[in-house]
């Protein structure tokens, strides 16, 4: 699956979204706030999803605001970190 | 001072001031706060994020709310006084499994929801409630002595109305019984 359907599956997953089916949910729309109107706990829940299936570590939280923008800016930063 | 309204919910039903308003067929419990909570509220997506002790509390709110028993509460004066036997854990175990599960970490939204009182919070946060709260661990609810606690907060003038009782979720074993207390209220 490509990377960023596979985001979509597992963020849905994760979080418990029951109302989103990945196709809801386009690459370029915000995470937070307006889009899929995620909070803090959920921050937290991708920083734990990124540690867990790529083995990624964020460890500053003003990066994780770039990061987190958005499925598109989340799948370029796993794909820059394996590289 | 009476209580204005009472709901239970366990696994085979749903009671509100004594008349069965939901037979509940589904298998698991959770379905079944899922199932009512769409029924009667629907409104609030992070319900699905909350462990089962919240959304048991959170579905019997919705039950009354969406039959406006809170419609002429004054938001600022609400108390919330609840009591059970086990606390949140089964919460706590949740998040003790995952702990122990080797090469990942455990999960933020998991463990927010390691002390029963986050239930209050819940409620509070979504019905816009300040006043009075306790959570309190009792191996049973002593309806009577409940009714004497909420009463002496109306009396001492703390707040207006009372929401609470007795909430257990453990080992899929559920019940909840919400008692209304209110000033105003002439059952």
């Amino acid at each position: 699956m490509e990377l960023r359907e596979q985001l979509k599956h597992q963020i849905i997953e994760q979080l418990n979204l029951v109302d989103f089916r990945p196709e809801d949910i386009e690459n370029d729309m915000p995470l937070f706030g307006s889009g899929l109107g995620l909070d803090s706990i959920d921050a937290l829940e991708l920083i734990v999803l990124l540690d867990n299936h790529y083995q990624i570590t964020i460890t500053n939280a003003e990066d994780g605001k770039q990061i987190f923008q958005s499925i598109d800016s989340l799948a370029t930063y796993i794909e820059g970190q394996q590289s | 001072m009476k209580p204005c309204n009472e709901l239970l919910i366990s696994k085979p039903h749903v009671i509100l001031d004594s008349i069965i308003i939901r037979k509940n067929h589904e298998i698991e419990n959770r379905e079944i706060l899922r199932n009512i909570y769409k029924e009667e509220s629907n409104t609030y997506p992070k319900f699905y994020k909350m462990d089962a002790l919240s959304q048991l509390a959170f579905a019997g709110a919705s039950i009354l709310d969406n039959r406006g028993i809170f419609r002429a509460w004054n938001k600022e004066r609400v108390g919330l006084l609840f009591i059970n036997s086990w606390g949140s854990l089964e919460s706590d175990m949740h998040h003790q499994k995952l702990i122990d599960t080797k090469n990942t970490a455990p999960s933020p939204s998991v463990f927010v929801y390691t002390l029963p009182n986050i239930l209050i919070g819940e409620l509070c946060i979504y019905f816009g409630w300040n006043g009075e709260n306790l959570f309190m661990i009792d191996n049973k609810f002593d309806r009577s002595e409940w009714l004497d606690m909420a009463q002496s907060w109306i009396e001492n003038n703390a707040v207006d109305h009372v929401i609470g009782g007795w909430v257990e979720y453990y080992q899929n074993e559920m019940a909840l019984q919400l008692i209304i207390l209110d000033k105003f209220c002439q059952p």
